[in-house]
């Protein structure tokens, strides 16, 4: 226990939420409403896992994923997809992410997930 | 057709082969629209009328234009210098059809004609590859051509300098084979210009040499325009290289099925075709060209990524709060599993969250439903004398009771003293009102207040709805009741909806014979909810 995970997630209920289960959970947590606003987080605090909405304001998931490539932090971390439209299968596998799990997703496979994405 | 199609073969290796594609189209004379004219006095700042160099810049400017290069504006007569003009180039072509095609040194005489002026002194060449050569032309005024103003204009090649006469001849023998032409295919020309599919042919040069009605249409072409351009420029530069390996196998006999181009369309937007490509071949069996049957498919594709967008927004937009629940009601299930007390400020936050989620999933629902009800005309009101104030209340104390607890958001209400009564169909006013108050809390900041009024006068009872929020942008304001709109700054602001709300909010409050009306200064927006009294005054 002890990973850092940031949730990148946009519709203010979910984020809270998911933010209380996680700390719930014992992970260090720190949160972005998207990923302009996630980029600034991961400069200041490199998180272990990413736990990321695709459809976000701003700069989307997508984006974020390939900022983080262009910077060379993509190495250094693990990234859990969220996705609400089954759809976006492909676009997922596009820009190669560590996992991903369609909304709305069973709560033990979620932490199972960010579990086996974290650190020991 | 192939009879058509081989003598339109003929006609335009006449012309095309004589660099005389301009004159051929010429001899539709000249006429400038007024419209144009003023268009470029006031580009130059002219208030006088133009000189005849001023006119053959004008022309060259405007063919530069439609061949879609850069545009050639210039009144000194050696300076060429590239700018681009305000003058609307769809404008143009729409008022004056016949001046996309003044390129040759004809022109000057049909000019001449027109207006007087007669000399015709070829001034530059300026070979631009496509089609053919161009030319500035440079025109004197004459004592004979002062004395022909007015007067019917009949060029005589014996006449004319060699430059003009070559000309004249040539297009003297373009208009004879027109004629000959026109008398074997007008038949023709009426079954392929009425064909529902667009239909081009060209040669080997790769200019088109025929379109029927169709292709002109989708391509914003008007009558012979098409003749001797070069087809693959106007296809997307991201398709040209498979176009171009179409046409290289078709003219090599072979026949290509399901091609998908992005055609280029005069305002500048590009058309889905679907279209095969195949040999055009003459009576003896030569292949004298490509032959290209397409079908514009835009309004197919479009009408399927709008309804993809849908799809895809309304699945985030259920299924986000749907996870919400799902996620809070896991934990808490899992805690009571585990014997743990829930901590009761927790327990209440949860569950006040569930709410809002439930009723987030309510209103989309509501809201699909309505607004496939208003499609179908469906969408009823009955309506009941009823008090407007205590409808307001009702609206105003239940969102009130939603947003205590994070206490962001105040709401204050003024309202006459005495009841308002008006016919209203209550449940769906209170509707209305809720989803004005939900965008108004939602587009406002933390601790914004929001101010509902109701006024009544002579002819209508207002309710108004304040925010101090981040105002709509004047460009969205007419588009706000429209279905599927959201407003530009939205999803920048992270403002999650379908944009269906405001749109079944107008139509329920005109099905009362009212209006919902919005004002918005960029800080801050007010809907104002319009209920007229009339005979319906209770």
């Amino acid at each position: 226990m002890g990973a850092r995970v940031l949730v990148v997630e946009d519709d203010p209920a979910l984020r809270e939420t998911l933010v209380a289960i996680l700390v719930e959970e014992g992970y260090l947590v720190d949160q972005a409403p998207h990923g302009a606003a996630a980029l600034a987080r991961v400069s200041v605090q490199m998180p272990d896992v990413i736990v990321l909405d695709l459809m976000l304001p701003i700069m989307d998931g997508a984006t974020f994923v390939r900022e983080l490539c262009r910077r060379g932090l993509r190495a250094s971390l693990s990234i859990l997809v969220l996705t609400a439209d089954a759809r976006m299968e492909v676009k997922v596998r596009q820009i190669g992410v560590e996992a991903a799990l369609a909304k709305p997703f069973d709560l033990d496979v979620l932490l199972n997930e960010i579990a086996r994405l974290a650190p020991a | 057709m192939r009879r058509l199609i081989t003598g339109l073969g003929h006609l335009n290796e006449a012309i095309l082969g004589s660099d005389l594609a301009g004159a051929y189209i010429m001899n539709v004379g000249l006429s400038m629209g007024a419209a144009i004219e003023a268009e470029y006095k006031q580009f130059w700042g002219i208030e006088r009328p133009f000189t005849l160099d001023e006119y053959a810049h004008v022309i060259v400017d405007l063919k530069q234009k439609i061949q879609g290069n850069f545009s050639i504006v210039s009144i000194a007569p050696e300076a060429v210098v590239v700018r681009t003009t305000s003058c609307p180039f769809d404008a143009f072509v729409r008022q004056s059809p016949s001046l996309c095609f003044m390129t040759s040194s004809v022109f000057g005489g049909i000019a001449a004609r027109n207006f007087g002026w007669s000399k015709v002194v070829l001034h530059k060449r300026i070979a631009l590859g496509d089609p053919g050569c161009y030319v500035t032309v440079h025109l004197q005024r004459t004592p004979e051509a002062e004395a022909a103003v007015g007067r019917e204009y009949s060029p005589d090649a014996d006449q004319a300098s060699p430059d003009i006469a070559e000309q004249l001849r040539l297009m003297d023998s373009v208009r004879q084979l027109r004629r000959r032409l026109g008398e074997t295919s007008s038949q023709w020309t009426e079954v392929v210009d009425g064909a529902a599919e667009a239909i081009a042919v060209v040669d080997h040069d790769r200019r088109t040499s025929f379109a029927n009605a169709r292709w002109r249409d989708i391509l914003g072409i008007e009558g012979g325009e098409f003749v001797g351009g070069q087809l693959v420029y106007q296809i997307h530069p991201d398709d040209q290289e498979a176009a171009t390996a179409a046409f290289t196998q078709a003219l090599g006999g072979e026949r290509i099925r399901g091609c998908p181009w992005r055609m280029r369309h005069r305002d500048g937007s590009y058309r889905d075709l679907l279209g095969s490509i195949g040999p055009l071949r003459d009576d003896d069996g030569r292949i004298i060209g490509a032959l290209l049957i397409a079908r514009d498919m835009t309004a197919e594709h479009e009408a399927q990524r709008l309804k993809d967008d849908f799809v895809s927004a309304a699945s985030h937009e259920l299924r986000t709060p749907v996870t919400t629940i799902r996620a809070l009601t896991d934990i808490m299930l899992r805690a009571v599993d585990r014997g743990a007390t829930l901590d009761p400020d927790q327990l209440t936050r949860r569950l006040e969250i569930i709410r809002q989620q439930a009723d987030r999933l309510t209103r989309l629902s509501t809201d699909l439903i309505d607004a496939t009800q208003l499609q179908a005309g469906r969408l009823a009101v009955r309506r009941d004398p009823e008090d407007l104030i205590a409808a307001v209340e009702a609206s105003v104390r239940q969102r009130r009771d939603l947003l205590e607890g994070n206490d962001r958001h105040r709401i204050a209400l003024t309202h006459p003293p005495a009841p308002v009564f008006v016919a209203l169909d209550r449940m769906r006013v209170e509707q209305v009102l809720d989803n004005l108050l939900d965008n108004a809390v939602k587009y406002s900041p933390a601790g914004g207040l929001v101010r509902v009024n109701v006024a009544v006068d002579q002819q209508a009872a207002r309710v108004s709805i304040s925010d101090d929020g981040i105002g709509v942008p004047a460009e969205d304001l007419p588009h706000l009741f429209e279905p599927f709109y959201r407003g530009a700054n939205a999803p920048t602001h992270g403002f999650s909806g379908l944009g269906l709300g405001l749109y079944v909010s107008k139509a329920l409050i005109e099905a009362h014979g009212g209006d919902i009306v919005v004002a918005s200064d960029g800080r801050g927006t007010t809907f104002t909810l319009v209920l007229p009294l009339g005979q319906d005054r209770v």
